[in-house]
């Protein structure tokens, strides 16, 4: 199935040069984690989600057409 | 002629009483705090609370706005607390030296605290203070162009670690922009302000990420 897919921040790097959203072919219940995984997203960093607006997590179970933002959190100060 | 009568217009009497006596406690005197230091006493509030442990560092200048060259080694939190006392604008000011930890007493009269640390580790801590002291906190903090914003109210949202995901972090030393920084501070007071005077529209339940690099910004519902 497949779903769209932004990143941002410092995650923005890993989308392909000149786009802002992508669509990314998964497995049926993929999950968040295994999305990150195929985008090779570092498996121990925390990540704050958005799945079609509404906050998700590494857990959250996809479905086909979700809209899905990943956004490292910043802990800077 | 009072120092505030541009900002009048923008509150009621009773929210103009209830800024000119609050309380803030401002936990870590770094980027973000030094700048949320500087607009709340333009704010006008009642007192501020600096809190840090920390001396002042060479790097620390490109953005941590209360410090120069001559303040190097000395402790931020006195330093800081010097620098907005010559302004003589009313908000008292008080320093201590103090890392925060669960032994860490908030004064009784403070009504919010802000958080301007720079790690996730210490933060966990400082919410699960203001949990047990049952004080809105208001969650800061930036890397390079990109910031966050939300606010922990105990029983009333997520807790931080719940919206983070609470993992360990790495120790890489993160870009900060004074700019940046100030944008992420100043949001922090409006929002800070916007809970004790109990106004809608602030973030509760929302985490507010802004890219200061393609203006972007996004809302996510909690």
């Amino acid at each position: 199935m497949k779903v769209t897919v932004k990143l941002f921040a410092t995650l923005k790097e890993l989308m392909p040069e000149g786009q802002n959203q992508m669509t990314v072919e998964v497995e049926d219940e993929a999950t968040v984690d295994d999305l990150a995984l195929q985008l090779d997203i570092p498996e121990e960093k925390d990540l704050i989600v958005k799945v079609n607006g509404r906050h998700g997590s590494r857990n959250t179970v996809l479905e086909a057409g979700d809209r899905v933002g990943i956004f490292p959190p910043v802990g800077g100060g | 002629m009072d120092f505030l009568e541009r900002q009048k217009p923008m509150f009621t009497k009773q929210e103009l009483d209830i800024i000119s006596n609050s309380t803030v406690l401002i936990a870590g005197v770094g980027g973000l705090g030094t700048h949320q230091a500087l607009e709340l006493q333009r704010v006008g509030v009642n007192k501020i609370y600096l809190i840090d442990s920390d001396k002042i560092e060479m790097s620390n200048l490109n953005r941590q706005v209360l410090y120069g060259q001559e303040d190097i080694g000395k402790f931020k939190a006195p330093t800081a607390k010097e620098s907005l006392d010559k302004f003589a604008l009313g908000t008292e000011v008080t320093a201590i030296i103090e890392e925060i930890s669960a032994e860490t007493e908030i004064p009784e009269d403070v009504d919010l605290v802000l958080d301007a640390l720079d790690n996730f580790a210490s933060r966990y801590q400082l919410e699960s203070l203001a949990a047990e002291y049952n004080l809105p906190l208001i969650h800061g903090g930036i890397d390079s162009w990109y910031g966050q914003v939300t606010t922990i109210v105990p029983d009333e949202t997520p807790s931080l670690q719940e919206i983070v995901g609470g993992k360990k972090e790495d120790n890489e030393v993160i870009p900060a922009f004074s700019p940046v920084v100030s944008v992420i501070a100043s949001l922090q007071v409006i929002e800070g302000l916007k809970i004790i005077l109990g106004r809608e529209n602030n973030l509760k339940n929302k985490l507010l990420l802004i890219d200061l690099n393609d203006y972007s910004i996004n809302e996510i519902e909690l």
